[in-house]
């Protein structure tokens, strides 16, 4: 009970630190003190209380996306272990599940781009939507390679791969969190696939769908972006804990990876620019590579022990 | 016997290097011809004769035997003819001394390099040898120094070397595929030939083939069609061997 | 760990697909030399130690420093940074690369017969390797990148004669004798005579010469 109350409280309060703390990196790298590490909480808050202005050539699906959005980001942190526990909803099969949920929360955030009837937001979205094309077969293979290996069908599959694979174990954790790494920048729209500070039109790749939403709509979409990185993280920090941790630890190793990540992505933001669009596709087509060097290390490894 | 067809080129090149005049080039030339020609015949009628089969200097690694003895002979003819050739070829250039010098020591080393090859009795000897034949002819195709000339010593020091390095791909597999003989002499080979696992003989045939044929299919040589007539004696004369 | 360092000499092999720029295929070179290098002292029971010694000093000295310091006066001395449009745009390249990886992975898993005396990942990655490497001079049209082409080629040749020189170090010697051949020949010779006789490191400037036509 204790665990599936932390494990909420966590995913309610986790994506404004987590998104604070890349800002406060990207102002240390740059000199400045930045602005506390509560401001997109403060932020949040300030939306809510405002007004929202609807632009009159948007029909019933503008103003139904970005809860929709948020409801799917908020299930699929539902079916996500953290702490080292089960997760709230697992059952085997669950990500699957989780793909697609995300995927249709995508997907109306797209369509309500295209609603607005603006050019920018509808070349935003087609960028968008070719990234997470790429991105998907990627994740699959990489899931169904790790479930192969620990023989679990469902998330917790992730921290079991050291007990059943012998000496390919930490190569395969060690690509599966550089792929997933990957994919995290790609969904929560960081450097190098997309600049979250850009302001020139032809540049943006996500804010440009949101530029239209404001008020509560734009709070709930900066939030789900936040808690989809958060969802992500968690993913990353299951691969790396070992399982035996006890309760305690486990929260603390966990926190500590989830910190650790805002600051890598942070610095990231701050050392390299956006790639240019070729390059994008090349680098997340990388994921994809990796993805398949996972399945076929998997395939070595569960030859040898007789798979 | 073997020794002599051996020593003499290089002893011939040293000679050479330090006097450089134009008659000695020819007259080493014909001179190594005629010893090449006289030794192979010598060998060819020892081998019917008495089963002669090593040298007493450098013990195992060079051999003669039924099928080398043939390639050697063809070698010898072809090298009389182009030995006297040469001397009416390089009549009408005006080059140096030194120029000449170079290409008398150069094709010595050919020789030299051909020979090995045909009679070294041992599979990594003999693509050493190959790897030096490449070297000696790049410096014959280049020798003229026009652009052409670059251009064709370019394209073929680079296929060439892309063949030699897909048929060292090839030992290696044969290597693999030999598994507890832990030689490439060709008579082990065909001793234990029953216990190469066939799978691993016939990926390095392949590789072998694709690799020395690469080398061997080149005529863009400047030096004309006799080189190539070696080169294809040479080369067929190893896949004689693998595919035994 | 020696696992790893392979894994990762696969990696550096896509990173060398999907870049045009030369001077990351060259870091990318002394890199590999540098993996080499580890792979040659991690895996220790593999030669005696006179062997290993001139191995790896070998290694070291010829595939991490020299040749990539020859590379880069080369390219410093034509100013030839990029490899212009390849006839395969990058992003293919890339694609091709990893499916070729894939497929060495997965010949290096087959329990067919005979693959019970080969370390499994050694001759995948070294056989997508030399594939990859050939894949790349088909495909690029600058003579330099040609060249690094044969270099990675001879990289991957190393590390599948690694895998057999426990029965025969002759072979890894062979293989050294190869590398060193290349660099004293090639790039010492005939690419400064190419300079001078060309303007551009082109193949298109190659094309006088053609098959089945006798010049002479």
């Amino acid at each position: 009970m204790l665990e599936i109350l932390l494990n909420i409280i966590f995913l309610l309060t986790f994506p404004f630190l987590f998104i604070g703390i890349i800002n406060k990196t990207k102002a240390f790298w740059a000199g400045r003190k930045g602005a506390s590490v509560f401001q997109p909480f403060y932020d949040f808050i300030k939306l809510l209380k405002k007004g929202e202005v609807i632009s009159t050539t948007t029909s019933f699906v503008f103003a139904l996306s970005p809860s929709l959005t948020f409801a799917s980001v908020v299930f699929a942190g539902l079916l996500v272990p953290v702490f080292n526990h089960r997760a709230i909803l697992s059952f085997e099969g669950s990500f699957i599940l989780f793909a697609y949920i995300l995927a249709l929360g995508k997907f109306f955030s797209l369509i309500a781009a295209m609603d607005t009837g603006s050019s920018f937001e509808g070349m935003g979205a087609s960028r968008e939507a070719s990234f997470s094309t790429l991105v998907e077969p990627a994740f699959f293979i990489i899931m169904a390679s790790i479930i192969a290996l620990s023989g679990n069908y469902t998330f917790q599959s992730l921290s079991l791969i050291l007990q059943s694979s012998g000496s390919f174990g930490y190569l395969i954790i060690i690509l599966s969190v550089f792929a997933l790494f990957i994919m995290m920048l790609v969904e929560g729209c960081r450097v190098p696939v997309d600049d979250p500070n850009t302001h020139l039109e032809l540049t943006m790749i996500h804010e440009v769908m949101v530029l239209d939403n404001s008020g509560p709509d734009l709070a709930f979409i900066l939030y789900g972006s936040g808690m989809k990185m958060i969802i992500l993280a968690s993913l990353i920090a299951n691969l790396i804990i070992p399982t035996g941790l006890s309760f305690f630890y486990s929260i603390i190793a966990f926190i500590g990876i989830i910190f650790i990540l805002a600051i890598i992505i942070g610095t990231l933001e701050s050392s390299f620019a956006r790639l240019r669009m070729t390059h994008v596709f090349e680098f997340i087509f990388t994921m994809s590579s990796i993805s398949l060097i996972i399945l076929s290390l998997t395939m070595i490894s569960m030859h040898k022990h007789g798979g | 016997m073997i020794e002599v067809i051996l020593i003499f080129p290089l002893i011939a090149c040293l000679i050479l290097f330090f006097i450089k005049s134009k008659k000695l080039n020819d007259f080493a030339l014909i001179a190594y011809a005629i010893v090449h020609l006289v030794i192979s015949i010598a060998l060819y009628l020892k081998k019917i004769n008495l089963e002669i089969s090593s040298t007493k200097l450098f013990g195992a690694y060079f051999s003669v035997d039924s099928l080398n003895i043939l390639f050697l002979l063809i070698l010898s003819v072809i090298f009389a003819g182009v030995a006297f050739y040469n001397k009416s070829y390089f009549k009408n250039t005006d080059r140096s001394d030194k120029a000449h010098t170079y290409y008398s020591i150069a094709i010595l080393l050919f020789i030299f390099s051909m020979t090995g090859t045909i009679l070294s009795a041992n599979l990594a000897l003999s693509w050493v040898f190959i790897e030096a034949t490449t070297l000696a002819s790049a410096y014959l195709i280049y020798f003229n120094k026009t652009k052409h000339a670059l251009e064709a010593a370019w394209k073929y020091v680079f296929i060439c070397s892309i063949g030699i390095a897909l048929a060292f791909v090839g030992i290696i597999l044969l290597s693999i595929g030999t598994g507890s003989i832990n030689s490439l002499f060709f008579n082990d080979l065909y001793i234990n030939a029953g216990k190469i696992v066939p799978f691993w003989l016939k990926l390095s045939f392949v590789f072998i083939l694709v690799g020395f044929g690469t080398k061997m299919g080149l005529a863009l040589s400047m030096r004309g069609f006799l080189m190539l007539i070696l080169k294809l004696l040479l080369l067929f004369q190893l896949y004689c061997r693998l595919h035994y | 760990m020696v696992n790893m360092l392979i894994v990762l000499f696969g990696l550096t092999m896509l990173y060398m697909a999907a870049t045009s720029r030369i001077k990351a295929h060259i870091k990318m070179l002394s890199f590999q030399g540098l993996i080499l290098f580890l792979i040659l002292f991690l895996d220790e029971d593999k030669t005696n130690f006179i062997n290993l010694i001139f191995l790896s000093i070998e290694t070291l000295l010829v595939k991490t420093i020299l040749i990539p310091l020859f590379l880069t006066r080369i390219l410093n001395k034509n100013e030839v940074f990029r490899d212009n449009e390849p006839h395969i745009p990058n992003f293919y390249s890339l694609v091709i690369a990893s499916i070729m990886l894939f497929a060495g992975f997965m010949i290096s898993s087959l329990h067919g017969q005979g693959f019970e005396n080969v370390t499994a990942l050694y001759f995948g990655v070294s056989i997508s390797t030399i594939l990859i490497s050939l894949f790349l001079i088909t495909t690029r049209k600058k003579i330099l990148t040609h060249v690094i082409g044969y270099i990675m080629m001879e990289n991957g040749i190393f590390l599948l004669s690694l895998s057999v020189a426990k029965e025969m170090p002759i072979i890894v010697s062979m293989g050294v004798l190869l590398d060193i051949f290349i660099a004293v020949f090639i790039l010492g010779f005939l690419i400064n005579k190419i300079n001078t006789a060309f303007d551009e490191l082109n193949i298109c400037e190659l094309c006088n010469l053609k098959d089945c036509d006798c010049n002479d």
